[in-house]
């Protein structure tokens, strides 16, 4: 109880409340428009968090994530455009809802589906954090190179069926982020003699900024002049009593698997949409209606990549390792607070932590109230022209980018990425990757020379504890599962 | 799709090549005497995995059928503008620092919004001049960002 008052006191002042409803918002906005993704959003404003303190940027954030996963279901039940990839599978059947002029009533089952979903996520976010956080506690060099390379396999699993250029990806992300000054000998890597500018390092921000926001805007002016028109009336958004029932049914289910989803280093808010789809035709009493503007098939997806959003700050909160993109982003805002996320978050700034869960579900229930409230002005902002927004999108990129160390130098690595971006996206190569590299591949590696130096150079310090071989088993389960699963269903084929 | 392999295949191994050589020429483990390895190790550990995916990339890129082999438009009306947009962010960034953010920035905005939007020149500069001046008070102001100190007007 105390720590609540603590929390109220200090942290959750009106102006953090102000600040979170901006990023609710801004977050809905962005998350509407085809094109922007929750990722493009966080990095894109991320910028806007330096000059606050802690627990303002990193609510307002937690505001535009949890709007952005929301808001992309406006434009997919309007236009049938997902607004992020999270919300391709409501496309399906919330635009078949608003063809047949019910477009109000598939934005109720979003609105309140994504609440429920994200309700579900914190209250796990409450429950299992601490006890993560405690065990994560016992963590040495070694068990922490293991998480690490742990979270590094799991690039395979969000490269779609390009794996080895997911790979490439990462090694590239994790290459760059050796250069500068080697932490544990002070060796200086790939600079140029006497250039500050690369001694220092090259910040992963611009780089995201780059890879996200400027490499999409880019791709936005491939088709500029192309803009769609708004088909449906919104009328009748709260939902009927019979959809009560069916939402109520099916978005605590899928808000649950979401999040287990978004625990999983790597696995997004588009994973845990389409799992969500499939468990609501699995338990849905209609599943003949999936694909024909169903309400089950709605509420499905929509708890599902909310869930997602409380399950990916887990991993991000616990131990470090970002559980999606947006919160890699996340983990550089806290870094720049002079933050560390990790098990000693919990026990030196125990009121942040605590003041993130309960803002958390704050920003779900402005989200909610946003939504039933503004849901025919955000249907406006479909109405912003591509021709003025892209131009202002670049200008947002440079000083974005600039933001962080006043560096023009950092703008230059942030549009490099962004050119760079564009044509790795040209040859279907995923850049997510890139990100969790240039996160988790620094920490692979401090961690794995410390623990050297503290066994002397003996490598068995890394099979010495339960949680290395638990981590081991988990790395080789990641690694082959699907070789192994494939050679058994042949088997049994024969 | 196989020409894009082939081009990002042959980047990524001069990239790897080019850095094991760098690399192998750092300090090692035993001239630190502590059994720790060295800052060279690391990156060459992660250029061999980058050798190794880019083997792989070729090898499934020799094996790919005729049929799942889509073309990449590199040089179609989209990408044209693409590329002369960039173009004109690169001049942007190159008079950024000597000419200062106020002045390029509403050019660059008048540039791209006249080009796409072709609205009345009087029209395309006042939305231009105020995108800039939102994005620099936003920053300047409430973020304490400070983007006046290069440029003509430097504060």
């Amino acid at each position: 109880m105390s720590l609540l008052i603590e929390i109220f006191q200090t942290s959750l002042t009106p102006m953090v409340f102000l600040y979170m409803a901006a990023g609710v918002l801004s977050g809905i906005c962005i998350g509407a428009l085809p094109g922007l993704t929750a990722t493009m959003g966080v990095a894109l404003l991320l910028p806007m968090t330096f000059g606050m303190d802690a627990a303002q940027g990193i609510l307002m954030l937690l505001g535009i994530y949890c709007g952005a996963i929301y808001g992309g279901s406006i434009s997919a039940v309007l236009l049938h455009t997902p607004g992020t990839p999270a919300s391709a599978a409501t496309a399906i059947d919330g635009y078949a809802l608003a063809q047949r002029g019910e477009a109000g009533r598939a934005l109720g089952t979003a609105t309140l589906s994504s609440y429920i979903g994200g309700l579900v996520s914190v209250l796990c976010l409450w429950l299992i954090s601490p006890q993560l956080a405690k065990l994560a506690l016992q963590f040495s060099s070694a068990e922490f190179f293991l998480l690490a390379v742990f979270g590094l396999c799991i690039i395979g699993n969000i490269s779609g069926e390009n794996i080895e250029k997911g790979l490439i990806c990462g090694c590239i992300g994790i290459l760059v982020a050796t250069v500068g000054i080697d932490s544990v000998t002070s060796y200086i890597r790939f600079s140029p003699e006497g250039n500050y500018n690369f001694m220092g390092g090259i910040s992963y921000i611009p780089i995201m900024i780059g890879l996200f926001a400027m490499s999409q805007a880019f791709e936005n002016i491939e088709d500029i002049f192309s803009e769609e028109e708004i088909q449906a009336k919104i009328t009748n958004i709260l939902p009927h009593k019979e959809d009560l029932k069916k939402i109520f049914r099916i978005a605590p289910v899928t808000g649950l698997i979401g999040t287990f989803i978004g625990i999983i280093p790597g696995a997004g808010a588009d994973i845990g949409s389409f799992v969500g789809y499939n468990v609501a035709r699995s338990i849905a009493k209609e599943p003949e209606k999936f694909g024909t503007g169903s309400v089950e098939a709605i509420s499905g997806p929509e708890g599902g990549n909310n869930g997602v959003t409380g399950g990916a700050m887990i991993p991000m909160l616990t131990l470090g390792v970002p559980g999606d993109a947006v919160t890699a982003i996340m983990i550089g805002a806290l870094t720049i607070q002079g933050l560390t996320p990790g098990p000693i978050l919990f026990e030196s700034n125990k009121v942040l932590v605590y003041t993130i869960f309960l803002g958390m579900f704050i920003a779900n229930t402005l989200m909610c109230l946003f939504g039933f409230a503004g849901i025919r002005l955000f249907t406006k902002v479909l109405s912003v022209p591509k021709v003025i927004l892209t131009p202002a999108i670049f200008v947002l990129c440079i000083i974005g980018s600039f933001a962080m160390k006043n560096s023009l130098f950092d703008v230059w690595v942030m549009f490099i990425a962004g050119i760079v971006g564009y044509f790795l996206g040209k040859v279907k190569v995923p850049t997510s990757p890139a990100i969790l590299g240039l996160i988790l591949g620094p920490m692979a590696e401090k961690n794995f020379r410390t623990a050297l130096l503290k066994s002397s150079g003996d490598p068995i310090v890394f099979f010495n504890t339960p949680i290395c071989w638990f981590f081991l088993i988990l790395i080789f389960v990641t690694l082959f599962g699907g070789i192994i699963k494939n050679a058994l269903f042949k088997k049994k084929a024969k | 799709m196989k020409k894009g392999n082939l081009v990002l295949a042959a980047i990524c191994a001069v990239l790897s090549i080019g850095i094991i050589v760098v690399a192998s020429g750092y300090p090692t483990a035993a001239d630190y005497g502590t059994g720790v390895p060295g800052p060279g190790l690391w990156p060459i550990v992660i250029s061999i995995v980058l050798l190794g995916c880019t083997a792989i990339l070729l090898y499934r890129t020799w094996k790919m059928k005729p049929e799942n082999d889509t073309k990449i438009e590199l040089w179609s009306t989209g990408t044209r503008r693409v590329y002369i947009t960039m173009g004109i962010l690169a001049i942007y960034l190159l008079l950024l620092e000597p000419v200062g953010f106020l002045i390029t920035t509403t050019v660059l905005e008048f540039i791209l919004i006249q080009w796409f939007a072709k609205k009345n020149p009087a029209i395309t500069f006042v939305i231009s001049a105020a995108i800039t001046l939102v994005v620099y008070s936003a920053f300047k102001f409430l973020l304490n960002v400070p983007i006046d100190t290069f440029g003509i007007f430097v504060i």
